[in-house]
């Protein structure tokens, strides 16, 4: 009985493992859509409507859904820390639980956090563009992530969950 | 809160803009020097300063070019783009009305300054609230309960915007409907459309429009019974606050000069003062910080 019971633990544990692995794909998937949406609002308020950041990213907070606006919300509470701006954006993209970011896609949009502010308004706008048309590639690749490898690692998961089980017993 | 907390709590806001050692030494500061404080002069490569009535006290902390730049920062709250507008005239309005004006290198595109390459000097001036300055003064802006067009002068740094925001508020609490055209952000100091100064029950705030347009917008769209504005500088604010004249609604506006004597010498104020459009001048005398405030009627 208590081997039955081991074993039915460690496929639900593996199975986690794996669906979990899976879940992160989806999550990047969906997390890099809201940052480009996010970056599309905010490309208009910043060049055509000239809203200063901290009213910007209290608005943004408002409309995204998590963990996208706990990342507008992270990046505004360390500014109100007199963080320079561009620091307390990175540590909001590095720092909010849940982006599930590659280094890659991090590095895009700290480096667009340099930018942000601190110039003329067609500079942001070139800048935020070009960040959007970044995030687009890395968004088509990770649903070609998700297609190819979320499913294998879910499957891996319970597969191997079933191996370890077979060989215990 | 009496005046000298009042002035005070500004000058602790104001400092609030500033990284820490020279925020630090800012706050040690005794409680009188704090309410007389004027401006702050900091300038790259010299010790920090405090501007009060008797000249410029220096503080132990040198500025760098970093600190310059992480004071605008703060004080544009991380946004140039909504701030480039003032600071085409070299200056910016920082949260709380402060006024913060910038030397340095300029950044000229098409013959217009669109920034600063490097910031090398910066002049804090504190934005205060003298609730009640103006109390004594109001009622003889009054003729049979209805305002007459007034004009408040001194020399820079006088006191104007301090006192036109108090009569700004005791005239609209008698109920006048009053419309201001804040251009730089320094007479309401709105913040998510709540003025952080007390206007009035009565006011509506237009801020960062150009004085001149913004007067037509305001007879246009608030029905105003005054239009109050700071510092008539140019021949297009002055041919504005004629229509508005002209349209039966009175003006509460600053001009710089020391006096009625001083404004005929340019030919813009003396224009003003001739075609009748102003009824009453309020000239502000300062004797070593102290400030008193003399009535003239407009020939």
């Amino acid at each position: 009985m208590l081997r039955i019971v081991g074993a039915l633990m460690v496929i639900s544990c593996c199975s986690i493992i794996g669906m979990g692995y899976a879940g992160g794909l989806r999550a990047r998937k969906k997390n890099l859509a809201g940052f480009i949406a996010a970056l599309t609002v905010m490309r208009s308020e910043i060049c055509d409507l000239l809203t200063p950041m901290p009213e910007l990213l209290e608005r943004m907070a408002g409309q995204t859904e998590p963990p996208i606006k706990q990342f507008f919300i992270n990046c505004l509470s360390f500014m109100k820390m007199q963080m320079p701006f561009s620091k307390a954006w990175e540590k909001a993209v590095r720092e909010t639980a849940g982006l599930e970011l590659y280094t890659e896609e991090i590095f895009c949009l700290c480096r667009l956090g340099m930018l942000l502010g601190r110039y003329e308004v067609e500079e942001q706008r070139v800048a935020i563009t070009r960040t959007i048309v970044r995030l687009e590639e890395f968004h088509r690749r990770a649903g070609e992530d998700m297609a190819g490898r979320g499913k294998v690692c879910a499957a891996m998961g319970i597969s191997a969950g079933l191996m370890i089980a077979i060989i215990m017993i | 809160m009496d005046i000298t907390d009042s002035l005070v709590s500004r000058y602790d806001e104001a400092v609030g803009l500033f990284p820490r050692p020279l925020r630090d030494e800012f706050i040690r500061l005794p409680v009188g020097e704090k309410a007389l404080a004027e401006e702050f002069r900091l300038r790259a490569g010299k010790m920090a300063a405090v501007l009060l009535p008797g000249g410029e006290k220096a503080v132990r902390v040198p500025m760098t070019l970093a600190d310059l730049g992480r004071i605008t920062e703060a004080a544009t709250e991380a946004s140039m783009h909504s701030t480039r507008e003032s600071l085409k005239n070299g200056y910016i309005t920082a949260p709380g009305g402060h006024r913060i004006g910038i030397c340095g290198t300029a950044v000229v595109k098409d013959g217009e300054v669109t920034g600063f390459r490097t910031i090398s000097s910066l002049a804090v001036r504190i934005s205060k609230e003298l609730i009640g300055i103006g109390r004594e003064l109001t009622g003889s802006l009054f003729e049979n309960g209805e305002f007459l067009s007034t004009l408040i002068i001194s020399p820079p740094g006088g006191g104007k915007t301090t006192l036109l925001r108090d009569i700004i508020r005791l005239v609209s609490d008698r109920g006048k409907r009053v419309s201001v055209a804040d251009e730089r952000g320094e007479i309401a100091a709105l913040k998510g459309g709540i003025p952080q100064f007390n206007i009035g029950r009565h006011t509506d705030v237009l801020e960062f429009c150009p004085r001149a347009q913004a007067v037509i917008f305001l007879l246009r769209a608030m029905n105003p019974q005054i239009i109050a504005m700071d510092e008539i500088t140019g021949p297009e604010d002055f041919e504005a606050l004629r229509s508005a004249v002209g349209c039966g609604v009175k003006l509460l506006a600053t001009a710089h000069s020391a006096s009625t004597g001083e404004m005929k010498k340019r030919q813009l104020y003396r224009e003003m003062l001739s075609c009748g459009i102003f009824e009453r001048i309020v000239v502000i005398d300062n004797n070593a910080g102290k400030r008193s405030y003399r009535i003239e009627h407009c020939q």
